[in-house]
């Protein structure tokens, strides 16, 4: 059948086509730095987590605030300018809260609910008329494309919570604009602040690929800071100055931040080269104790924090 | 920017690395035209191996560097979001091309912010980015998912009494549905065609047909449950956007709002178009009507002979009836292009491909086809000294497959020659069959027959996970822990009433996990964690809760080794990774926490272990894992492939193999359902008689089959008799007679 002439058939390369990766800060960067197991099994390899309820207080925060955002921008036929009141933060709470139970997030403790309730009435009452006029965006989205040193090609991406404007322009005559980041706990001593920090230099650089120039100032508000007595009493200024850091801008920081991306990213590459059976082990250094609390893989992993044993059900 | 087209053209040829080459490689006239048409309505129709990807990428950087379109302003849909991210890759592949030969700077635009993906994906990033009320964090169900609602909530799938009639069946089925699990299929397919057909639910109502006005009934029920539970299925949402669309938050979308940053849409391309069904058709058409520009900019790309998916609601008619429906709606002809090269396939082949659809007497037929359609012409030469197309038959399927394995020796081989092989590598060659299941029926025979020659098979769909037996033993194991009386054994139980399918299932599954208790694997951890759970049930007072949900159990058993060394095997893991998201599935429907039983110690609540083995197992044996089954594979070098048809679709392969191709085309089940809702269709359409409806599908299904063969076509089947679906007709109208010319002997080369 095959006598002659084969060798005029061009020989084919085997087509392979790279699809370009999608990276972000926190659902990859940082998700992989802090434990590639717990990363590859759960976000790589499709195992689903047991109980998301760490997840709970967080998502309903920035739901209903976003919602609140929504109101106060005139969104259903809402007077534009008005901040919710309590009734239809309630009726927020509602919605968020049962379709966060649909899609499996549910409260860890009962009080959890009540208090992310209590905590946002306070701060749209206490701070709305001073944050809200100032918004400019919410659930931005900053995305880009980007090489990392081994050359691989990938799609960088963040969601910024709220973008404030700024009366003045900058010397340059841009637009001041402010990038705001709410967390649900208070504000954090250890690792969990450098990661934040972390976080916010890349969203800083991802908004300055965008618009040319950096944000005015980068804001981390710690929702967890409202719960104290006499939070009540206190001006609005003070009240806010004792919930936030400000992150610096620093052109240094910014760039030994992507440089930190970009390595993380050609590591998750290389670790996606290996061998099935050689990807995604742990790392040498722990990860903090409360990831492994909840991890439903500690049983089996050779570098918990401690040993853990299971017990029965 | 504002390049002219000839500079975009120019500078693209340079970026490329075009400029050197011979006008082949170049772009031909067509798809030319095709790139530089701008306003109005386009209708592009592609053949196999014509280039539409390069046409449709072309067309967006275009439209990007010389009409200073925002990316964000174009909306694209493709078929899968495989070919989606590789559109997009490919865009932002050449992109950075012409950046690096210095034609653009990067940071001008923002390419990534295209409107890509398929057209489910984008409603449920659009609904969700603009918090959409009607849609607002709503749980999109997958598939497997969306059987576990039907089986909890939906009450056209219940039986007895308290669910549709046999003769409420008979009107839709040839055959009543024999269980909950064939009722469910019936009723998904059914309820979502409803949906996607865009039926007047209260003409369907109003019908005298009783069936059809309980069908109504039940519609609803089945909306106001989605509802009522937060949940939305893969035919809704794409209900949600077309009201959307009507909302003001959906014109805001379509036509922009300065004030907000929300550019508005100016183009709209859709790719694989002879694969949409009726509602997303209307949703084009109507985000069409909303551009503000009046330009209907909408560009459709696809071939009506390659129409795949009738089975899941697609209508082929969308396509071939374009022109005169968007005269309809717009008063405006489309311009029609027709990519009539084809770079994929030798001539011979092309020649073959010509003639098989032309000639098939029912594609024949007014409508079957696009008007006017041209034959390929082809575009490549090859010289070849064999002939491409070949045809095995003779014998019993064993004889057939040994001479198709000879033949495939022979290609990797090269007797002739054998340090220059026909093809490089086994991957090059694909199997094509109407099932990939490896049993004596379909490639079962061939790929024992390519095994004793030591070519390697990949066939990633064979074994359904059920069949595994590492899969058994892990359920095995969890029915240990929560139902240590064997409830599927206890015949005189009414709470816990199992079909005989499932209990068999499941003892086979304890039975694995026995075997595997007395192998020399170590099972000490497991077998402790089993015996510990099963104490703690035991010691419960009646009706206990525990803390535990069935998810939290199959986690910590998959720390248990063996278990936990599985998850690093490439075949089982994933598997039990498809468990783990079927069990999160089946927990948020079934949401309750485990509960001691108030009669037997050493059982949790009877009714959820009985609902444990009819819904959970019941969807793994019985409900079909589609998503499983719909996974996109690799293509792993160093293995022969396997694959459907349909999963073929967008494929090329040096060599492609036709298996089991004698089937005698007849109407499904789709055909008559699309027959039966016709008339309550909100737009009237004429439908084609049943008969000829399947003909043309297993027709256009073995067109594309053929079409993905580059140097190669090789036909095999037992005998001949009811080839004439699969070979054609020569140009006469008569059953071929060249076929004697291309039957291969089967004999192994012998220099």
């Amino acid at each position: 059948m095959f006598e002659n002439q084969y060798d005029v058939v061009p020989r084919e390369d085997l087509e392979l086509v790279d699809i370009l990766r999608r990276y972000s800060i926190v659902g990859d960067i940082i998700s992989y730095r802090l434990c590639p197991r717990q990363y590859g099994y759960f976000k790589i390899r499709n195992l689903v987590p047991s109980a998301q309820g760490q997840l709970f207080f967080g998502e309903i925060i920035h739901n209903v605030l976003d919602k609140a955002h929504l109101h106060y921008r005139g969104n259903n036929n809402q007077t534009e300018g008005t901040l919710p009141t309590d009734e239809e933060i309630d009726q927020f709470f509602n919605i968020v809260s049962k379709a966060l139970k649909s899609q499996g997030i549910r409260p860890l403790s009962g009080g959890l609910e009540e208090r992310a309730r209590k905590l946002i009435k306070l701060f749209i009452r206490k701070l709305g008329n001073l944050l809200f006029p100032r918004i400019k965006d919410t659930e931005h989205k900053l995305e880009m494309q980007s090489t990392s040193q081994n050359g691989i090609d990938y799609i960088l991406h963040g969601i910024v919570d709220v973008l404030l404007h700024d009366a003045e322009t900058d010397r340059d005559g841009n637009e001041s604009v402010e990038i705001w980041d709410y967390k649900g706990s208070r504000i954090p001593e250890d690792c969990d602040l450098d990661n934040y920090v972390f976080q916010m230099h890349v969203y800083s650089h991802l908004f300055k690929e965008k618009n040319g120039y950096y944000p005015k100032q980068v804001i981390l508000f710690f929702i967890g800071e409202l719960d104290n007595d006499g939070n009540e009493n206190l001006e609005a200024s003070d009240l806010l100055e004792r919930c936030i850091k400000r992150v610096n801008i620093d052109e240094q920081q910014i760039k030994i931040a992507m440089k930190l991306f970009e390595e993380t990213v050609d590591i998750i590459e290389d670790e996606l080269k290996k061998p099935y059976s050689e990807q995604w082990l742990p790392l040498e250094k722990q990860p903090p104790t409360n990831m492994c609390e909840t991890c439903d893989l500690r049983w089996s992993c050779s570098n918990p924090n401690g040993t853990y044993r299971l017990s029965g059900l | 920017m504002g390049w002219t087209e000839d500079e975009f053209f120019k500078n693209m040829e340079i970026a490329l690395g075009w400029g050197d080459k011979s006008s082949a490689q170049k772009l031909n006239d067509e798809q030319k035209q095709a790139i530089q048409h701008n306003i109005g309505p386009l209708w592009i129709l592609a053949g196999p191996g014509s280039g539409k990807t390069e046409v449709l990428v072309w067309k967006l950087l275009k439209l990007v560097l010389v009409h200073d379109i925002e990316p964000k302003s174009i909306f694209i849909t493709t078929f899968t979001e495989k070919a989606a991210s590789n559109m997009l890759t490919r865009v932002l592949l050449y992109y950075n091309k012409l950046v690096k030969s210095g034609f653009s700077s990067a940071k001008d635009i923002d390419i990534n912010s295209l409107r890509i993906g398929t057209l489910h994906s984008l409603c449920n990033t659009i609904l969700s980015e603009s918090r959409y009320e009607n849609f607002h964090a709503k749980r999109l169900m997958d598939e497997s998912e969306t059987s576990f609602f039907f089986y909890r909530y939906v009450k056209m799938c219940r039986g007895g009494k308290n669910g549709p009639s046999n003769d409420f069946w008979d009107h839709f089925l040839s055959r009543i549905p024999y269980n909950k699990w064939s009722r469910i299929q019936s009723s998904k397919s059914i309820l979502f065609r409803l949906t996607e057909d865009l039926i007047d639910i209260n003409k369907l109502e109003s019908s005298k047909i009783n069936a059809l006005q309980d069908l109504a009934v039940f519609y609803e029920q089945y909306q106001e449950i989605l509802e009522e539970k937060d949940r939305c299925d893969y035919a809704t949402i794409q209900k949600i956007f077309l009201k959307f669309l009507n909302d003001s938050e959906g014109k805001e979308f379509v036509q922009g709002n300065k004030e907000r940053d929300i550019p508005p849409i100016r183009y709209i391309l859709v790719d694989e178009y002879q694969d949409t069904n009726p509602i997303q058709e209307e949703i084009y058409l109507q985000m069409t009507e909303l551009i503000k520009s009046k330009e209907h900019n909408l560009t459709v790309v696809g071939d009506d002979d390659q129409s795949l998916y009738r089975f899941r609601g697609a209508t082929v008619e969308s396509l071939i009836n374009f022109s005169s429906e968007i005269e309809k709606r717009f008063k405006k002809k489309p311009t029609k292009i027709q990519l009539k090269h084809n770079y994929r396939s030798h001539k011979v082949i092309v020649d073959w491909l010509n003639s098989f659809i032309q000639n098939m007497p029912e594609m024949k037929k007014d409508g079957a086809r696009a008007p006017n359609k041209e034959p390929m012409i082809s575009a490549k030469q090859f010289v070849t000294d064999w002939m491409p197309i070949r045809i095995i038959s003779g014998g019993r399927l064993k004889d057939v497959a040994n001479k198709v394995a000879n033949l495939i020796s022979n290609i990797l081989n090269n007797p002739a020659n054998p340090n220059n092989p026909i093809v490089k590598d086994p991957s090059q060659i694909a199997i094509l069959s109407y099932s990939t299941r490896e049993s004596s029926r379909y490639v079962g025979p061939l790929v024992d027959e390519l095994k004793q020659r030591n070519i390697k098979v990949y066939n990633p769909r064979n074994r359904k996970i059920h069949e595994t037996s590492e899969i058994k033993q892990l359920i095995g194991a969890f029915v240990e822990i929560i139902d240590e009386t064997q409830h599927e054994n206890l015949t005189d139980d009414d709470v816990v009433r199992i079909s005989n399918d499932v209990k068999e299932f499941v003892q086979s599954c304890r039975v694995e996990y026995c075997k595997l208790l007395s192998s020399n694997v170590n099972t000490d951890e497991l077998e402790r964690y089993v015996r510990v759970s099963q104490k703690k049930i035991f010691k419960a007072k009646e009706n206990e809760k525990f803390d535990a949900t069935f998810h939290r159990i199959f986690l910590r058993l998959i720390n248990c080794p063996p278990f936990s060394d599985y998850l690093s095997d490439p075949v089982i893991s994933p598997r039990i990774g498809i468990l783990s998201s079927l069990m999160e599935g089946y927990s948020s429907i079934y949401q309750f926490k485990l509960q001691k039983s108030s009669t037997n110690n050493k059982s949790i609540k009877r009714n959820r272990i009985g609902d444990f083995y009819n819904v959970y197992c019941g969807q793994i044996l019985i409900g079909g894992l589609n998503d499983f089954e719909d996974r996109e594979y690799p293509i792993v070098p160093d293995h022969v492939q396997i694959m459907t048809y349909h999963q073929a679709k967008g494929l090329e392969f040096p060599f492609v193999i036709l298996l089991s191709i004698r089937k005698k085309p007849k109407p499904g089940f789709s055909h008559s359902l699309e027959t039966l809702f016709c008339p309550y269709r909100t737009k009237e359409v004429t439908l084609m008689l049943e008969e000829d409806r399947a003909i043309q599908d297993y027709v256009r299904m073995y067109y594309v089959g053929q079409s993905r063969a580059k140097y190669g076509l090789i036909f095999a089947d037992i005998n001949f008799d009811i080839w004439t679906y699969s070979l054609g007709y020569d140009n006469n109208g008569d059953k071929r007679n060249d076929i004697n010319r291309l039957i291969y002997n089967g004999i192994p080369y012998d220099g």
